[in-house]
């Protein structure tokens, strides 16, 4: 037992060593360990007997006494009084059973030992028991909060079978929807009448599809975690909608001369009546192409994107990090996008929209954002947020790439995508099987298996993570995407994945159009031409060889990641990777801002990996990076 | 009788086990218990004893009794039975399939499928008969089918010589006929409940054509077509569940579209492809049971991937697998319970008339009749038939269907002319009939003609894929029906003029004459010494069989025979799948194709017949297209016209990595072209002076008398950069209408603005723009710097359209023997050579020469 401890104490260390290192106003790392079963530690100690009357009465305690991961924030008794307190109630009697059951799993996160190692700003990947996230902050010589006002008194109270944390407050999170917890919020009241005027807020309102029902696809799990592979297979456990409301505040609209919902009006049409004459005379602002209708709408996302998950999450360690990053997020807006880049050199995330020639950009505020809701998060920007020719003209003359996640909602708002890089030396990688229908913007024949993997260390992926489709034995993958809006002009239209000898030979089309022949996806970079870069003599950076792969309708993978434990593949980054390619579908004039399909039909048996996608204006070809 | 348990069998055995434990051992006990001597009431008795006390099923209680069943389901199992009551079988007796009026006039084989069909072995209340368990899984919902109790030997015929498939594989039994098992498996049972429907989205209307089941209530439970209208009764040993009619035991699809009167003809193809197969198992279990028998019991299996069997009679693997065995009673894929299999035959009409017009009439001209079609042939026809899915199958997913090369299936409801349910799958009766893309493709006539059996051959060469997954990429490539192809097929009896690459690099060279081998059933070739100063072709020096070199040439000459688009626009040259340059002139029958080999030794290759295909034309050639086995070193060292910039080209001092030259193919090769096109601007001897009178570029000699390196290295770079500038990725060809930029293989070093606006790291650019009579060329220089250009020169002693190409082969050709045997004692087999790959290029003589300085 005692070798064990020790072992187990080891690991931790090398675990904490390589993370991502935490703040650096965070306090030591420092672990507590008792060999005790979470609840039995609550139990025994006294400081957190209401907690422990809460769980016995919930029964949950049991749960917490079983084999497993579990981490807890753990409110002491003082806490536990002022929480009923601040509800009215005197004591726990007071709340119905059902409540008391969400107050505790809203303190629990069942599946994972999170130790402080991997607390970063912003919300954990994880969730609780009871859906919900736990955002984590941090404040110079304290431990630090949850969701903002709970401060961690105590960290990392190891325990068998999890961690524990010790809190301030009772974690209470809204329990109001995206719109309703924008209208408890007196900063925004401009914002917010013209979100209700608009009619907009009604898209705002889906929490989660209630028709769905994992267990009606458990089929679809053939590797399950306890098989010990290096992966193993989950359904996602619910299909849950989210927004991102990005607002500006009372007094960024007021230092815009915007007082009132007229002045809005005005500014709007005055922005997008510019880019959109032909709708310059629509009135009804419920008009999806009204002028405030789009000022609005182009603050909406469809996605619950908290701080982090608007590029930071993505950042993983595959992507190098002096290479900054660029997210491509669909609006509200019909047929926009939003730019968030993130600025390595500068040291800055979340600049949106930001023009180089200008220097302009809109900020998430730093004091004011994750403000939580059942459905979703609003944050405040500095500035007013607007689609207009500036930005239009950024976003269609430079090279959109796409991480071929994030193309789907689903996966962002049922916390699949954003989660990190699993790690090959101690963690087996979490692949989903996504229900044939769960996403809406890929439609796959039912021969097909829709599978996202999350980001894996010896995975040489955009981001880390991957869409893969196949399909069992002796049937042929068969799907198509629904890209997100695309600004018009002229593109070459690339996708990127790797090779691995058994992709099969397919047939691929964009916008219904066969790009070419059947391709053998089998081949690998080197049969298709590649060569690494340096490897002759004079062709040093490679450049002669990018020539000869267009020529044949491929391209090497961009400089800007790597794989972080070499293995399966290897090079310094993609580029210098023989296994990793971008195929050129074809150069394709779209004629209007709009959505676009890729569909691919298997012609042999194999299986689809759909790393990124990239559309790079004509214009910008010749003068494109090798990032 | 109540509901009481909520699950089937395994409640029940566990509770009866409880009980009897608790009467076996707890009976001293003095309790208060209402159980220890008296069962519960709602337990029922028997299964036996519940059908002979109700009354009102005594035939299926006689069958029980007759079977030797009544202590069987009086004491012991834990069985579903799906009973008929008298009414049922009042109505059974004035109609049935078997012509029995009374009880009495079932034989007892008759009384044994229909008892044992009714039976099976678990015990299911309704509501859990849609689950199953599978590879230690609970699926729940998911099941469509059961196993029976009705076994293979149940029903066991003897057939007539007369009976028997029609094929070969039957002849030795036609005189005296044999006992035969139509399939040596159990029966399932099908059933459809509210669970399973909606699971797979299979709606009433699907279940009214394929069962003519009408007005399904949403609970109603179907055993194939048949109600269930009691449900649930409960015994100590089971369930019974009350059907409408008797249940009948369909038989399987095979033996329907047999027994079927319309679906003659394709029955017959069918069982070209079932054998006799002796069981041993069976005629053993047999004797057992029988012990007077003393002949041999066979089963009808059919050469199938799937279920069947893949070896033919002989003891040899069939080459010819259909995608599964129609008969195999308990068809699976992955659990019985889990689907079934379905298949569309078409009606005997349907496919007369396909045969008489269209596409199928290539068939018929090309065979005469349905039996004349080859097996390999017919096989894909039966395949796109053939469906390994039924949940996928039902008419409302009709257009979603795909086959297993993921075409889709183009039946409609209004094909459907009849439906039935075989115990392994369902079976639509068709006035369609569906080829399969194999005979709409330009792969077609290569499949269908009896003189293209060397290409198709060489098409269905298969690779595999890491993961194992074996693929035909050229019969993939050509029945891709979105793409658009000209393809050019010497027929086999002109097959026998192809002059190896390799060797014309040799010593000695060879010509190859490809034949197919009806013994192995593979390509092989004839070697012929020839001599390429005179054309001549001598005796024939060795026979190659290795299957490497086989594929590997012939690969290369099917690159060389396709053409992506169209090629009878009048462009006059197109560019090959391989990157070969070919000139075509004429269409249809009198078109005339040459490659650059062709050009250069004035041979031809005239189309002798050619066929409009979905995806393009197949053209049959009476020769291969000899692509060009000219060098761009050996064009331009052998022109005189050319000399002074050959001299540039060659000139590179050897120190320098900057080579123009590599020492491969069939003599060398230019080093920084790929497997791609290219064009050549070759300037003129006086340009080139002209070049070095203006001082745009040194002498070779000058250069190398620089005695300073670095300063020498700058000048060997700026030469290269300058030669290179003349290449251009692309063939672009003198004659043709051309107007745009083309990269050439000089790469722009600095971050000066050019003309064409290329940047830096990117390639400097040529601009080109070709009429039917003139070709000028502009050049991307600095910005600011006077427009200059060049032109392509034409008429008398000027070279243009020089069709060349380049080869990389897997080794010098000096370091494998000679096709003969003769050659380096080091050298390695000819047979064991190949071509790796190969650049075209096309040369063009130019009157300036080109600088972007």
């Amino acid at each position: 037992m005692k070798q064990k401890f020790i072992i187990f104490i080891a690991a931790l260390s090398i675990l904490g060593s390589t993370l991502v290192s935490c703040d650096a106003d965070k306090v030591d790392n420092l672990y507590t360990f008792t060999d005790k079963m979470l609840g039995q530690y609550l139990r025994d100690t006294t400081e957190y007997s209401e907690f422990v009357r809460l769980l016995d009465t919930t029964k949950v305690i049991g749960l917490l006494n079983s084999y497993g991961s579990y981490t807890v924030f753990a409110p002491g008794n003082d806490a536990m009084h002022e929480f009923y307190a601040l509800k009215g109630k005197n004591s726990l009697a007071d709340f119905s059973l059902d409540s008391l059951r969400l107050i505790a799993y809203d303190h629990i996160i069942n599946g994972s030992t999170i130790t402080y190692n991997y607390f970063n700003d912003g919300r954990l990947g994880e969730m609780t028991m009871s859906d919900r996230y736990i955002s984590i902050s941090f404040v110079e010589g304290k431990i630090g909060f949850v969701n903002k006002t709970s401060e961690i008194l105590s960290k990392d109270i190891l325990v068998h079978n999890g961690v524990i944390h010790q809190i301030s407050e009772v974690i209470n999170p809204t329990n109001s929807g995206i719109v309703e917890a924008i209208s408890k919020d007196s900063s925004f009241t401009i914002f917010y009448e013209a979100l209700m005027a608009t009619a907009l807020a009604e898209k705002l309102l889906k929490d989660k599809d209630d028709g769905y029902d994992p267990d009606d696809y458990k089929d679809l799990i053939s590797t399950p975690k306890e098989q010990n592979q290096w992966f193993y297979h989950e359904i996602p456990t619910a299909r849950k909608y989210g927004f991102t409301v990005l607002m500006e505040s009372d007094e960024t609209m007021r230092a815009n001369n915007i007082n009132n919902i007229d002045d809005l009006k005005a500014f709007a049409a005055s922005v997008y009546d510019d880019i959109y004459p032909e709708d310059a005379g629509i009135s009804d602002i419920k008009d999806r192409h009204n002028s405030l209708n789009r000022f609005i709408a182009y603050h909406i996302i469809e996605k619950q994107l908290s701080y982090t998950r608007f590029i930071d999450a993505y950042a993983t360690e595959h992507m190098i990090d002096n290479r900054d990053m660029y997210e491509y997020i669909e609006t509200l807006c019909p047929n926009t996008l939003m730019e968030v880049k993130k600025d390595r050199l500068a040291n800055k995330t979340n600049l949106i929209n930001f023009i180089p020639e200008s220097g302009r950009v809109i900020n998430i505020s730093d004091v004011n954002f994750d403000r939580d809701a059942t459905n979703g998060v609003y944050h405040e920007i500095d500035g007013m947020l607007v689609y207009d020719r500036e930005v239009d003209n950024m976003l269609s003359g430079k090279r959109l790439r796409f991480d071929s996640s994030s193309f789907f909602a689903e996966l962002t708002n049922n916390n699949m995508r954003g989660r990190g890089t699993f790690k090959s030396a101690s963690q087996q990688n979490l692949h989903f099987q996504i229900p044939r229908g769960y996403i809406e913007r890929i439609k796959a024949s039912e021969q097909t298996v829709v599978g996202y993997l999350c980001g894996y260390d010896k995975f040489q992926n955009y981001q880390g993570d991957e869409i893969f489709l196949n399909a069992s034995a002796g049937k042929l993958y068969d799907f198509e995407i629904l890209t997100p809006p695309i600004p018009a002009g002229t593109y070459e239209v690339r996708f990127g994945y790797l090779t691995n000898g058994k992709r099969g030979v397919a047939q691929l089309y964009f916008d219904g159009i066969p790009c070419g022949v059947p391709l053998n996806l089998n081949k690998s970079a080197t049969d298709n031409g590649y060569q690494v870069p340096g490897s002759i003599p004079e062709d040093p950076d490679g450049f002669e060889n990018d020539k000869i792969m267009r020529n044949q309708g491929y391209m090497k993978g961009p400089a800007c990641y790597k794989v972080p434990v070499p293995g399966w593949t290897s090079g310094a980054n993609a580029r210098y990777s023989n296994s990793v390619l971008r195929r050129i579908l074809g150069t394709f004039t779209f004629t209007e801002a709009g959505h676009h399909t890729f569909t691919v039909k298997g012609l042999s048996g194999g299986e689809f990996m759909f790393d990124y996608m990239e559309f790079v204006p004509t214009s910008a070809i010749e003068t494109e990076d090798i990032y | 009788m109540k509901n009481i348990f909520k699950t089937s069998m395994t409640r029940v055995t566990v509770l009866l086990t409880a009980l009897l434990f608790g009467l076996a051992f707890m009976s001293s006990c003095v309790d208060e218990n209402p159980y220890d001597d008296n069962e519960p009431e709602w337990l029922g008795s028997s299964i036996y004893n519940y059908l002979q006390s109700a009354g009102q099923y005594s035939y299926y209680v006689r069958m029980i009794e007759d079977l030797g069943y009544k202590e069987v389901l009086s004491l012991t199992g834990s069985k579903t039975l799906f009973v008929a009551k008298d009414s049922a079988f009042v109505e059974f007796f004035k109609s049935n399939q078997w012509g029995v009026k009374t009880y009495e006039e079932l034989t007892t084989a008759q009384k044994r499928m229909l008892f044992k069909f009714s039976m099976i072995n678990n015990a299911y209340i309704l509501k859990r008969l849609a689950n199953y368990n599978s590879g230690g899984s609970l699926y729940e919902g998911t099941a469509m089918r059961q196993m029976t109790e009705l076994q293979a030997l149940d029903t066991l015929p003897r057939l007539s010589g007369e009976q028997l498939p029609s094929s070969e594989f039957w002849n030795s039994r036609r005189d005296n006929g044999m006992y035969l098992l139509r399939d040596n498996t159990d029966y399932p049972t099908v059933f459809f409940t509210r669970e399973f429907l909606a699971k797979y989205g299979i709606s009433n209307d699907d279940l009214e054509m394929m069962l003519n089941i009408k007005n399904r209530g949403a609970d109603d439970v179907y055993i194939f077509n048949n109600k269930i209208i009691e449900r649930d009764i409960t015994c100590k040993n089971g369930y019974i569940h009350v059907m409408q009619s008797v249940l009948i035991p369909p038989t399987n699809m095979a033996q329907y579209i047999h027994d079927n009167p319309n679906t003659k003809i394709f029955s017959k193809l069918l069982d070209r492809f079932c054998v006799p197969v002796y069981d041993e198992a069976k005629t053993l279990q047999y004797k057992s049971l029988n012990p007077s028998f003393t002949d041999s019991i066979f089963t009808k299996r059919y050469l199938a991937s799937r279920g069947g069997t893949t070896t033919l009679p002989s003891g040899k693997t069939s080459p010819n697998l259909l995608s599964f065995d129609p008969g195999w009673n308990s068809y699976s894929t992955t659990a019985v319970e889990a689907d079934m299999a379905a298949m569309f035959v078409p009606t005997d009409d349907a496919m007369i008339n396909y045969f008489n017009s269209g596409i199928g009439a290539i068939l018929k001209e090309r065979f005469g009749s349905w039996d004349s079609v080859p097996d390999e042939i017919i096989l894909p026809f039966l395949k796109r038939h053939m469906r390994t899915s039924f949940i996928e199958s039902v008419p409302s997913k009709f257009d979603k269907m795909i086959d297993a090369e993921n075409y889709s299936l183009p039946v409609t409801k209004s094909h459907v002319e009849g439906s039935y349910t075989a115990v392994n799958g369902q079976v639509f009766v068709t006035n369609s009939v569906y080829p399969p893309v194999d005979y709409i493709s330009v792969y077609s006539p290569i499949l269908l003609s009896r003189n293209s059996k060397i290409m198709n051959w060489a098409i269905n060469i298969s690779e595999t894929s890491v993961d194992g997954t074996r693929f035909a990429f050229y019969k993939l490539y050509l029945n891709s029906l979105v793409s658009r192809y000209s393809v050019f097929i010497p027929t086999d009896e002109y097959f026998s003029s192809y002059i190896d690459p390799i060797a014309y690099g040799q010593d000695v060279q060879g010509m190859l004459k490809f034949w197919y081998n009806d013994l192995t059933n593979a390509v092989n070739a004839t070697a012929y010494s020839y001599n390429k100063t005179l054309g001549e072709v001598g005796d024939s020096v060795a026979v190659i069989t290795d299957a490497g070199f086989i594929k590997n040439r012939l690969w290369n000459i099917l690159d060389s025979h396709i053409v992506i688009g169209d090629v009878e626009t009048g462009k006059g040259y197109y560019i090959t799948k391989a990157n070969d340059i070919i000139q075509v002139s004429g269409a249809g029958s009198s078109m005339v194709v040459k490659g650059g080999g062709d050009i250069d030794f004035g041979t031809q290759s005239n189309v002798v017949n050619f066929f409009d295909q979905y995806n393009g034309k197949t053209y049959f050639l009476d020769k291969p297209v000899q692509p060009a086995l000219k060098s761009v070193y050996k064009a331009l060292s052998d022109n005189p016209a050319y000399e002074k910039f050959f001299e540039l080209l060659s000139g590179v001092p050897e120190s320098s990595v900057n080579q123009i030259f590599a020492t491969q193919g069939v003599d060398s090769r230019i080093r920084f072209f790929n497997a791609f096109r290219y064009t050549i601007y070759v300037p003129t001897n006086d340009a080139v002076d002209q070049a070095i009178t203006e001082g745009r570029i040194k002498t070779w000699s000058e250069i190398n008398n620089i005695s300073d390196a670095e300063l020498r290295t700058a000048e060997i770079n700026k030469m290269v950069r300058f030669l290179k500038y003349h290449f251009q990725d692309n063939a672009v060809f003198f004659g043709q209408s051309v107007n745009g930029y083309y990269q050439s293989a000089t790469i722009k070093d600095d971050n000066s603005k050019t003309l064409f606006g290329t940047a830096r790291t990117k390639y400097l650019k040529i601009g080109v723009n070709g009429t039917a009579s003139t070709m000028t060329l502009s050049v991307d220089a600095k910005e600011g710097t006077p427009a200059i250009t060049a032109n392509v020169l034409s008429g008398n002693g000027y070279y243009n359209n020089v069709v060349v190409k380049d080869y990389i082969f897997g080794r010098l050709p000096s370091a494998y023997k000679n096709v003969d045997g003769t050659g380096p004692t080091t050298g390695v087999a000819f047979s064991t050579s190949l071509v790796t790959t190969s650049a075209s290029a096309v040369i063009h003589q130019i009157d300036k020469f080109l600088t972007f300085e």
